[in-house]
């Protein structure tokens, strides 16, 4: 009896040491190791391909160049990295700095909750005003002051097969709109899929809806639209975009497009099976990963929105205000947005350089120069909606856009529902 | 049901199974039973396309999976995925921390739960029914529900990011439905061994330790291998309680193939077949088990 | 006989220190009952209690109080919510259905003596050891409209007609996700009437068979009421685990197309996690744990009381 009492108390025991020890070696962040290091914690959504290899390589570079600071890179798929993001704010576990897109739905909601650090004083420390675009700027004044380091500044245009093209008879690059319906109707008529998408992944097919907006409404109203400051019930012009989406959708979009992934609608381009895709700067690096022959057939043209501006998003780095080491934190920055850095490392993280004085490098496909011109050349910038959007109106936008696209809403409810969801939310 | 009535069923089961076997007393159902098999037969087939499948996926790069059919066999056998899967989504070290926390956790879980299930089937106290209908209803909760605060609780105690930080909620999800299978089970232990055990001086851990948890063997069994999957395959608490990657487990990894920009086929399909290996394997080693009717006793009760 | 003594209680033999063993009983649940109680039920009273309130998620926003204008918002204002609703209970009344019959046939199946049992029983139940994320991303591709397996099938037997994009097709994206559910649970259940079968009465399914009983009149009137306490808990799991589900249609479409494969689970995760709105989250959490009970308490006291007439 004694026996058993004693294993029973020893195997409680040791249980208790178990969990005791377990919860020792947590991987709990921001704690330093060792004398004097310092470790920061830095968290982004999963890298694939040249941009994973180029950021495991810098973060290399800068850990031989300051051997007192430790890197910690975790990557998270993009939901889950916005939801731990959120969870983590304003708690000791959010991490040194936090990677985002700086739309007003996305980085903004944290600066407006006042989660990331004022970077004022680092901007003149390291000159970084003079270092960046001017696209790659505005995304970190939008909200005054300096909030977060800018990562890349894309653009958003029409990728497009010449050879196929070629094929239904379409000697040049859309310049309007009209032209562009007209083109797409040449391809499918010559039996070519005019454009391919993945419906799966809801934004893709929202940069189609986003453009139409812009074409349809104007750079003013469109800008009042998305800011939720116009009636979305009201304009007209709404009811014509979602029209045009409609049509698009049943007429030029590939063949069961709902449930493909975006890769998967990509692969019908790299296949040379469809003539169009509306995707941003990183595509090239797609197409070279994919192999795509002959790259000659490759083109670009913008939207032919007609209001001059471009298509495209920022994404930046912020410091949060909760960091321990804020001082480390803006030296990784610098170091990893310095001219030598994104020279060395140039085209893996974006083919528009966010650092003025950064050649561009093509990655062997040829479209990172035509990318850069329609950046250069754009009288301004629209974002993508998902960005301005706050999240839970990005979400209900997502619905009637698939609903319209698969017949579900009709194209003159579809602003009706979205307004009555403004007024409600 | 008293043990004697049990015994003598469970022989007449075993001889009129002998009995049925026998060639001589029924042609015909022979035949019904070829028919039948063969039907299993190939249903189970059909079953298990979908591993076929994926298992084919897997050693195929990525040329094969967008230019040739869905069921083609490879151009090139690219093992290769395996290799760069485990690595891609850290396989030996979400591994290693899916296996600690399983080791641990199931066995304590299973524990706890057959104390608690002892105490309300044989000890009287109060609130016992009461008791039992709430245990029941924590199991009707989501899982999601619970994240929100949970995550809260984690980062007060500190245990954000740590395995036992989340082997607590774990023990806590699993309690209801074990208290609720073994509480049948011990209620259908008769209550003479109880007797017995007292009447040679035994108290309530003697007889929770020594006479009752030994007979309900087969039950403990069948709950480890459901425990252990579930926990092994558990996705929603892990995704919010764990931070760095260095702490994530084997559901979490699947994630890594799911970039902004699209998903790696082979790869994911590598990465998921080696993920299934460790629960396969403790399937298989427990599963004779399930094959005797282990829950016999709980699905009576 | 025995079963009488124990509920009643009151008539057993009193032991000395009464009191000390109910302190000693009360030992063995506790830590059951601290685990039960932070992690499950606070975690529950908080989402109901904080379903009147709204709350973006920042760990630094003070929730402020709408009393039950979120409940209106949901059950009146939400273009997803009665969607959600109307598929938790499809879903309920399929699972209910579907894989619970396919699991009693098969059990019956496999209960004879046949070649290579073992194996066959283990093909049914191992997708029931897959992680559900690991089932969807499977499924997802075997649905792929170009390359997956589904259509490649249909179109090799010539059934091209049918091939489709089932996940893309708002009608049916459902049932198809449905499917994959039932691949991936019929195998429990078949284990657990398995496991039931072997209490059945031999000597009785014997004589019915003497006394001229056809099949199935012998299972509906021996083996049938036989597995009335398997069936129960193969009822009340499938039950619960339907009203929860959650993993399947998150990884197969994530609620898609149009919203139109939402489940109420699902749909509260998404407004408190993917658009940081936890009042209307909470509050459709609240919905579903209470329409749970609602359904799975009656049903079993019900049983539970039948059992205990026995």
């Amino acid at each position: 009896m004694t026996r058993r009492k004693g294993f029973v108390a020893a195997s409680l025991a040791m249980t208790a040491a178990a969990a005791l020890a377990l919860a020792g070696c947590s991987g709990s962040s921001g704690a330093s190791g060792g004398s004097g290091k310092i470790n920061l914690n830095y968290w982004i959504t999963t890298q694939q391909g040249p941009a994973g290899t180029a950021l495991k390589s810098m973060v290399a570079d800068f850990e031989k160049a300051n051997p007192n600071i430790h890197v910690v890179v975790t990557q998270k798929s993009t939901d889950s990295l916005k939801t731990a993001l959120r969870q983590a704010a304003g708690t000791p576990a959010m991490p040194d700095v936090f990677f985002q897109w700086s739309g007003l739905g996305l980085g903004g909601t944290y600066v407006k909750q006042g989660v990331d650090l004022d970077l004022t004083k680092y901007y003149k420390q390291y000159g970084w005003d003079q270092r960046f675009s001017k696209s790659a700027l505005s995304s970190v004044t939008q909200y005054g002051g300096y909030h977060g380091v800018p990562y890349t500044a894309n653009v958003e245009a029409i990728v497009y097969n010449k050879a196929l093209f070629a094929k239904a008879g379409i000697t040049a690059a859309p310049a309007t709109y009209d032209e562009l319906v007209a083109d797409a109707q040449k391809l499918a008529d010559a039996g070519i899929t005019p454009i391919e998408f993945g419906g799966n992944v809801n934004w893709y097919v929202m940069r189609l809806l986003d453009n139409l907006l812009e074409t349809n409404c104007g750079a003013e109203l469109n800008d009042k639209l998305t800011a939720l400051k116009a009636d979305w019930s009201k304009e007209t012009c709404v009811a014509t975009s979602f029209e045009d989406l409609k049509t698009w959708a049943s007429k030029y979009f590939n063949k069961d497009w709902v449930s493909l992934s975006d890769a998967q609608g990509q692969q019908l381009f790299y296949q040379g099976k469809v003539a169009m895709a509306l995707e941003g700067d990183w595509f090239a690096g797609f197409l070279d990963q994919a192999r795509f022959t002959p790259t000659t057939d490759l083109g670009v043209f913008a939207f032919p929105t007609e209001t001059g501006r471009i298509y495209g998003l920022q994404q930046a780095n912020y410091i949060s205000k909760t960091s321990k080491n804020p001082d480390a934190a803006a030296k990784f920055l610098d170091f990893w947005m310095s001219k030598d850095e994104q020279t060395k490392y140039a085209g893996s993280w974006s083919q528009v350089p966010a650092v003025q004085g950064v050649p561009v490098k093509d990655n062997g496909v040829g479209l990172s120069q035509p990318f850069n011109d329609l950046a250069n050349k754009a009288a301004g910038q629209f974002q993508n909606n998902d960005q301005t959007f706050p999240l839970d109106v990005t979400t209900e936008y997502w619905r009637i856009m698939n609903g319209v696209a698969t017949g579900s809403i009709a194209p003159a409810e579809a602003g009706k529902q979205m307004q009555s969801f403004i007024k409600n939310r | 049901m008293s043990t004697a009535t049990e015994t003598a069923r469970m022989i007449t089961i075993e001889t009129g199974r002998k009995a049925a076997g026998t060639p001589q007393n029924r042609p015909r159902i022979r035949w019904g039973l070829v028919g039948l098999w063969i039907g299993l037969v190939i249903s189970a087939l059909i079953w298990i396309t979908p591993f076929l499948f994926m298992f084919v996926t897997s050693v195929k790069s990525t040329a094969d999976i967008s230019n040739n059919p869905a069921w083609s066999l490879p151009t090139v056998w690219e093992w290769g995925n395996y290799a760069a899967a485990a690595d891609t989504g850290q396989l030996w070290q979400s591994g290693l921390n899916s296996l600690i926390i399983s080791a641990i956790k199931v066995p304590l879980g299973l524990f706890i739960s057959a104390l608690a299930a002892f105490a309300m089937s044989r000890l009287r106290f109060r609130w016992q029914k009461a008791l039992l209908g709430v245990v029941a209803m924590g199991s009707l909760i989501p899982v999601q529900v619970a994240l929100g605060p949970l995550f809260s609780t984690m980062l007060n105690f500190g245990l954000l990011n740590t395995k036992l930080g989340l082997m607590l909620p774990y023990l806590a999800f699993g309690i209801p439905y074990q208290i609720f299978i073994l509480y049948g089970f011990f209620k259908a232990i008769p209550e003479e061994l109880d007797e017995a055990g007292k009447i040679d001086g035994a108290n309530n851990w003697r007889l929770f330790w020594q006479v009752i948890l030994p007979l309900a063997k087969p039950a403990l069994a069948a709950l480890f291998i459901l425990d252990f999957v579930a926990t092994w395959n558990e996705y929603p608490m892990a995704l919010t309680l764990l931070q760095t990657q260095d702490q994530f487990t084997i559901p979490l990894g699947i994630t890594n193939f799911q970039t902004q920009y699209g998903s790696d086929y082979g790869q994911m399909n590598a990465y998921i077949i080696m993920s299934i290996l460790p629960v396969l394997i403790v399937y298989l080693m427990f599963q004779r088990y399930f094959v005797r009717g282990a829950l016999a006793g709980a699905v009576k009760g | 006989m025995t079963a009488s003594t124990t509920s009643s209680g009151r008539r057993l033999v009193r032991r000395p220190g009464r009191a000390g063993a109910q302190w000693r009983a009360f030992l063995f649940v506790v830590p059951a009952v601290i685990l039960f109680a932070v992690f499950l039920i606070y975690p529950m009273i908080s989402t109901v209690v904080m379903s009147f309130f709204k709350w973006d998620g920042f760990q630094g926003s003070v929730p402020v109080w709408v009393g039950i204008q979120n409940y209106v918002r949901i059950f009146t204002q939400d273009p997803v919510f009665w969607r959600a609703f109307m598929n938790t209970v499809i879903w309920l009344v399929l699972s209910l259905i579907v894989p619970t019959t396919l699991g009693l046939l098969l059990a019956l199946g496999l209960n004879h003596k046949l070649l290579g049992r073992n194996l066959l029983r283990s093909a049914f139940y191992i997708p029931a050891v897959l992680a559900s994320i690991a089932v969807a991303t499977m499924w997802v591709w075997l649905y792929n409209p170009q390359s997956g397996l589904v259509n490649g099938v249909l179109r090799a037997i010539g059934l091209g007609a049918l091939a489709g994009d089932y996940l893309g097709d708002q009608s049916i994206a459902l049932v198809a996700i449905f499917v994959a559910f039932v691949w991936q649970t019929t195998g429990f259940n078949m284990i657990l009437f398995l496991a039931g079968l072997q209490g059945v009465p031999e000597e009785l399914v014997e004589a019915a068979k003497l006394d001229g009983a056809g099949r199935f009149q012998t299972f509906r009137a021996v083996t049938f009421p036989a597995l009335r306490p398997t069936t129960l808990i193969v009822f009340v799991l499938t039950m619960i685990s339907s009203l929860k589900v959650f993993d399947l249609i998150v990884g197969m479409t994530g609620g898609g197309p149009a919203q139109s494969t939402q489940v109420l689970a699902l749909w509260s995760y998404q407004q408190s996690f993917s658009n940081h709105v936890f009042g209307l989250g909470n509050a459709i959490a609240t919905v579903l744990f209470v329409v749970s009970l609602a359904l799975v308490v009656p049903y079993m006291i019900w049983s539970l009381r039948e059992e205990n007439g026995r």
